[in-house]
Order: C-alpha cells, then structure tokens, then sequence
C-alpha cells in the first residue's frame, strides 16, 4: 500500500473515531445540585457548571427554575470556558417568590433536572440558625430509613437557614442508599450542604455520580459554608485542597468562613498521613481567617476542643474557635471519646451577625448550655389532628423563633387559615393543599396550629 | 515509532488508565462489572504463560490484525461509554470491553515486542519519540480523564494500517547475563511516586498534566539510556532517590511540575534500559514493564492512602539502596552493549 494512501486512510479513520465517539453530544449539570446548592437573592446571578461531551459545542442553552408545576426561564448573560466544563451565568428575575427550586438546563433537546438545587431567599437573615448532622443511619437496613426521616421531621420544623451534612452520609456506599438519601434529601425544605466521609470511599463513584463535588464552597449571605474532603485515603487531606482552601478563604471578601469536614483534626494521635501534617496548618489557618467555628463528626460523640487542641468539658464559651465534633445521627453510638451522654442527635449553630452565639445544648434543663452536648433525637414532633390541624410538641430545653409546619388538608380547600403563627406558603397537588405556618415555639412546649375558614374558597 | 507506542501503550496507557480509575473513581466490587476492571491485570501472569508458549503465531499477518483492530473497536467502545461518565456506572457491557482491551492491548504489546527485536529503524529516536507522543496525549486527559482509551484506539488502528502489512522474523538478541533488579525497583518507586500525583488530585484532572510532563521527561531520559546505557545509572538514583526524597521532607513539591519531570527522567531511562538493553524476547520484558507500573501505581497509591504517618514512605526508599548494595559494582561499563 503507498504511503500516500496510508496517510489518507489513517487521517480519515481517526476522523471517523474521533466523532464516533464523541457524536451525539451529550451534556451533564455538575453545579448546582443537591449538596452543593445555590443560596441567592431575587435578581441575583447564578454560575451553572456544565460538562459536554463535545469541546466547542454551541448548543441553544436554556436555564429555567421549577417549583412545582411552574417553571421560570432565566436570562443567559453568559457562557464561559472553565478547564472542560462550561460555566453558563445566568440571572434570576426580581419578582421571583422565595423557594426551593428545580434547576433545569436544556441544550434545545436533552433537558436535565437537578431538584432543590437553587434557593431563592427574600433576604439573608442577621440571626442564621444551623443544623448540622454526621454520620447518618444506615439506609435500607433495619430502621435506617425511618430514623432519618425522623431526623428530617425535626429538621424541618427547626425550620433552619441551612442544613449541613458532614460525612458518612451513605454508610454503604451502595447505589441504592445514595437513591434513598437523595430522595430524604429532597423533603428537608432548608438548603443542604453535604461534605463527604470516609464511608463515602466504599461507594465513591456512586458519590460522585449522585453528590458530584468532593470539597466545595456554598455562599449563604455573608456567611460562606466551605465543606472539605477528609475522607480521602485513610483519613486524609491532600496538597491540592490545602491549596483550594488557601485560595477561598484568601477571597472571602468579608464574609464569615464556617468549615465543616468529617474527621476532627484536634485529637493529634488519632490523624494519619496528610491530615496529621497539615492539622497544624489547617487551625493556623482557620485562626488567620477568623473561622468562628469548625464543625466534624465520626467519632460518634460529642466532645469540643479548642485551638490550641485542648478538650472543652468545662465551657462552651472560650477565646478562639470552636472544634466541635457532633454525635451520630443515626449510625452506631461510641463511647470512646464522648464528653457528653451518648445520645443520637444532630447540632443546632446560631450564628449572629457573622458572630457564633451558641452550638451547644442545655441537656439537663438546668437553664445554662452544656460544654459539648447536641440536641437528641426525638423529642421534637409533629402529629396531624384531623384534618386540619396539627400539634407541635416539644420536649427540648430549647426554643425556636420560626418553628414551621407543613399541614396537609385532603381536597381543595383554599381559604383556610392558621389560628397562631403565619401563613408562608400555600399550594396544592391533585389530591391536597398544603399549607406551611410559621409560628414561635417556646422550650418544652406544645403548640396547635388548626386552620380556620377565612372566607370564599379561591 | 508505532512500535514502540504500540509497546507502551499497554503499561503506560492501559494500566495507568485502569489503576487512575480505579483508585480515584473506584469500583463497587460487590458487582461483577466492578471486579471486571482489574481481574485482567490479575489474571496477566496466566495469560502471559500461556502467550510464551504462541508468540510466533502471534506475529503472523492474521492474528496481528486481528488483534489491532478488535483492540480498537474495544478501546472506542470502552471509551464511548467513559468520555464521559465516571469509572464503574454498573454497566457490564462497559466493564466487559475495558476488560477485554486489557488482554488485547496486552497482545498488541507483545506483538510489538516482538517485531521489534528485528526491527531495523532508529530505536533510540522511535523510542524516545514513543514517549513524547505518549506524553502529549495525556494532556488532554485534563479535559476528558478517560482520553488515554482514544489514545490506545488510534495507536492501534494506526499500527495495523502502517506496519501491519510488513513481516517480520523474530531473531531474539542474545540474553544479557546481568541483573536488572535495581532499575526495576527503581520503576517501581518511580511509578509509586507518580502514582501520588494521581492520588492527590483524585477528580480535579490537573494530575493529567503531571502525567503528561512525567512521560515526555521519559523521552529525555530514554535517549540518554539508548546512548550511553549505563554510563548515567549513578546520576538517575541520585535525581531518583532526591526527587522522592524531597517529597517527603516537603509535601507541597509532589503538586511541583519539577517532581513530575524528575520522574519522568529516570523513568525512561529505566525503561528503555529494560527494554533495549534487556531485549530478549523470551523473557517478554513487556511484561515485567508492566508488572512494575501497575503494581508500582497500586501498592503507591494503597500505601500513601494507608500510612499513618506520610514520612514513612522513606522506607520503600529501603530495597533500593539493599539493591545497590548488593550489587555495588554493577553495572559494569562496557560489558553491556547491545549488538
């Protein structure tokens, strides 16, 4: 054969590989999503991160947002290069009610839906109320699934600003448990933001197919969630992320750095590899940045250190930030290096005005906080009286500006509402109307909320 | 120049391929398809046995064909479904032809040695030429992780339509009664050491520049092997063992381009070291090559991934010297030419 021809042939032949391959372009949504969302304001921008199977690939994008049956487009301002992916800017119209929204990207064909995954507020509170929760209940076995929709019952009426998830969140790793995750996921009405942990390797590609992102920075306000990755390896950190975290909190711009990562740092002797050479750095360099405090989990008790890694069983309040470590949330219990009762729970953080004001619990009622406790599962609920009230009873020493409840009333009544707290949202599905009530709820109380006929149904 | 890319292309394409996926997008090996990934690697000392026994037949017109293009249509349709997704997506028919690419590139390799012992052209430029193609096409690893499959395609196809019509009769060198153990310990830190790269960057793909930099350093260093053959073995242990070194005392410097490039040195200069000087084609040097990347990347990774305390990675620092010591006096200069 000449070589002539050999050359023709080779070239048409890689050619013909080369859009094989990559023909039909496909595209994928990597940001925002479940576990990484955005938190905006009516009228602000937001930067979709897509993938595409083909480089230069110009397809008609459309960005729309979903709440429920209704769909908002948004106005595309941009669509840039970030290494392969493309990052597409686009902005949210000013009339936009607040809500959690569908993020939905179209490339004028294939449309791909990424729920709860932009959170639109009216405005970003001064008093930012934070539940953050770790090693989850094992989904799929035994009563995993019930235990973490108990979890989400009481998160839901806390009603926080944002819901943080530190590691451990699938603890099989299986396919199955991150669909069942994703799905509890769903019904949290605040925003989610999930850092992942050592578990999460038994499973990795199932979370990175589902969650996507290993660390990541998620802006509430003025308040910035940077959730790190720990769980790599055995235990460990690497220099790449050391290095991404330098440069997000160099470009802070004012705003309050909150960090969440699985694996306390404080207790030396228990790191390994490149957690235990950069745990030194790591609180030097939350210190340099005034981090107000730093939240982890897998020890499966609660215990609090400082910055200077000394174990806080005396106090709550101390200069410097806190180490907090927060109890299971539904995984086995472990006494090892618990300083509080073990108790299954999750963390309630109260931050004001960029400043921590509390993340303990006042466990034996005594009316001061404990050094190092969370808020235990389980006595905080919500139970339906016919079919149009609901009673609130809490058992916590703990009270809770803007509980919320869901009530759902069979049929189509549209009038109705709340005899106490207020009325913040209201829509319906085929069979129901739902109606979500806002109100006060003092510590170790009951609250009924019924709905009462307003006047013509609408 | 295909040869030798149709040699490499098994160590330095598939097996990085598989253990990258492997190690930073991992397996469900609960699954058949999650065990399919690495039990062709597992299996090669069967399938090598068994290769020793045909490797004449291999080379004729018919099998290397054969083996070419279905590894091409393989490696397309593995890389068709990976462009683009994560590692193991439970899909068996993706397992499957990742699976089967692995024995056929296997084969391919072996093919290559084989023409290679009779093989005319100008080795030390086809070689070192191999590794800075090979170099470049990890680059675009950074966008597509899983580009190196495309890669392997191209040289496979490109191979059956260059070379596959000329035949050859394999004439083994004479065997070299000399021992290699330190340069192939010495591979095997270096890919360990490579390996840390991957690890470190896991999803963010900058670790494709890495090895992109490390593997065109290779040609470097493999034109230096082809030309003075020993002669610079003392200077490749010292950039080896300061480079690994280095690492260890400064943790930062395995993110520096400069690591990556003083692998990438004596990397090819042990390489073409082992396959040049060591070229006897009964002993398949493909094979262990391969053997010491894999296992290299594999026990790198699981040791970086499990060692409580980082700086103890000094120790796999330990055989090499044990290595030099026993063997002190090697290599003797000038009792090792090639003819």
């Amino acid at each position: 054969m000449p070589a002539s021809l050999k050359t023709v042939l080779s070239i048409a032949v890689v050619v013909a590989m080369a859009m094989g391959v990559m023909l039909p372009a496909k595209f994928d949504v990597i940001a925002p999503r479940l576990g990484t969302p955005v938190i905006i304001q009516p009228g602000a921008t937001i930067a979709v991160n897509i993938k595409s199977s083909l480089p230069f690939w110009q397809p008609q994008w459309r960005v729309s947002l979903a709440l429920g049956d209704e769909r908002v487009p948004l106005e595309i301002t941009g669509v840039n290069w970030n290494v392969a992916n493309r990052i597409i800017t686009a902005t949210v119209p000013q009339a936009l009610a607040a809500g959690s929204y569908s993020l939905i990207v179209s490339d004028g064909g294939d449309e791909i839906i990424r729920p709860k995954a932009v959170h639109v507020v009216r405005e970003f509170p001064q008093q930012v109320s934070i539940v953050q929760m770790a090693d989850l209940p094992t989904l799929g076995r035994g009563d995993g699934d019930e235990r973490l929709q108990q979890i989400i019952d009481e998160i839901n009426i806390i009603n926080p600003s944002l819901v943080l998830m530190t590691g451990d969140i699938a603890y099989g790793g299986t396919w199955d448990q991150y669909h069942r995750l994703l799905a509890a996921m769903e019904k949290i009405n605040a925003p989610v933001i999930a850092a992942p942990g050592n578990h999460e390797y038994e499973g990795w590609a199932g979370f990175l197919t589902l969650l996507g992102e290993l660390y990541h920075s998620v802006q509430y306000g003025k308040l910035q969630v940077i959730s790190l990755n720990s769980g790599h390896g055995r235990d460990q950190m690497t220099e790449s992320q050391y290095r991404w975290l330098r440069r997000e909190l160099e470009n802070l711009q004012g705003r309050t750095p909150l960090v969440q990562l699985h694996h306390p740092i404080q207790k030396r002797p228990e790191l390994r590899g490149y957690l235990a050479v950069h745990a030194q750095d790591l609180v030097q360099t939350f210190k340099q940045y005034n981090v107000p405090i730093v939240l982890s989990g897998h020890w499966h008790g609660d215990a609090v250190y400082d910055d200077t890694g000394q174990d806080r069983r005396d106090t709550w309040e101390f200069p410097g930030a806190p180490y907090v470590v927060t109890t299971t949330a539904g995984a086995d219990l472990r006494e090892q290096y618990s300083s509080s009762p073990l108790h299954h729970g999750y963390r309630l953080i109260r931050l004001d005005g960029g400043k921590l004001a509390s993340y303990t619990y006042d466990m034996d009622g005594d009316g001061l906080r404990d050094a190092t406790s969370s808020i235990p599962m389980g006595k905080l609920r919500s139970v339906m009286q016919g079919d149009t009230a609901m009673l609130v009873e809490n058992e916590l020493h703990e009270s809770f500006a803007s509980a919320r409840v869901r009530i759902r009333v069979p049929g189509n009544k549209m009038n109705l509402v709340p005899d106490a707290g207020r009325l913040v949202n209201r829509y319906r599905d085929d069979s129901a109307v739902f109606y979500e009530v806002e109100f006060p709820l003092a510590a170790r109380s009951q609250q009924r909320i019924q709905l009462l006929n307003a006047g013509p149904s609408s | 120049m295909i040869h030798y890319l149709l040699l490499y292309q098994f160590p330095f394409l598939y097996c990085v391929t598989i253990a990258m996926g492997l190690v930073v997008y991992g397996s469900d090996l609960d699954s058949l398809a999650g065990n399919l990934y690495y039990i062709p690697l597992l299996l090669l000392p069967v399938l090598h046995g068994v290769v020793k026994k045909f490797y004449r037949p291999l080379s004729s017109f018919a099998a290397a064909t054969t083996v070419l293009l279905l590894g091409a249509t393989v490696a397309l349709a593995g890389y068709q479904y990976l462009h683009f997704s994560y590692w193991d997506e439970h899909s068996l028919v993706q397992a499957v032809a990742v699976a089967l690419l692995g024995i056929l590139s296997y084969l391919a390799s072996v093919i290559a040695s084989i023409r290679l012992v009779a093989w005319e052209g100008n080795q030390r430029r086809a070689s070192a030429g191999a590794w800075l193609v090979l170099g470049l096409s990890w680059v675009p690893a950074f966008y597509y992780p899983m580009w190196s499959l495309f890669v392997m395609a191209v040289i496979l196809v490109l191979a059956s339509i260059w070379h596959i019509d000329r035949r050859y009769d394999v004439d083994p060198v004479l065997y070299k009664k000399m021992t290699t153990r330190p340069v192939k310990y010495l591979v095997f830190l270096l890919m360990m050491d490579l390996s840390l790269v991957i690890w470190d960057y896991q999803v963010d793909t900058g670790w494709a520049l890495h090895l992109g930099g490390a593997f065109m350093a290779a040609a470097v260093g493999c034109w230096y092997a082809y030309d003075a053959q020993n002669k610079h073995f003392r200077l490749i242990m010292i950039i080896a063992t300061l480079n690994f070194v280095a690492a260890i005392i400064w943790p930062p410097f395995i993110l520096h381009f400069l690591h990556s490039i003083l692998i990438g040195l004596p990397l090819g200069w042990g390489i073409g070291y082992l396959i040049y000087v060591q070229g006897d084609i009964k002993s398949l040097p493909v094979v262990s090559a391969t053997m010491l990347v894999f296992l290299g990347f594999g026990l790198g990774y699981l040791g970086y991934s499990n060692l409580v305390h980082a700086q103890w990675r000094i120790v796999f620092l330990l055989p090499l010297l044990v290595l030099l010591l026993i063997k002190y006096s090697w290599p003797g200069a000038g009792k090792l030419s090639t003819s």
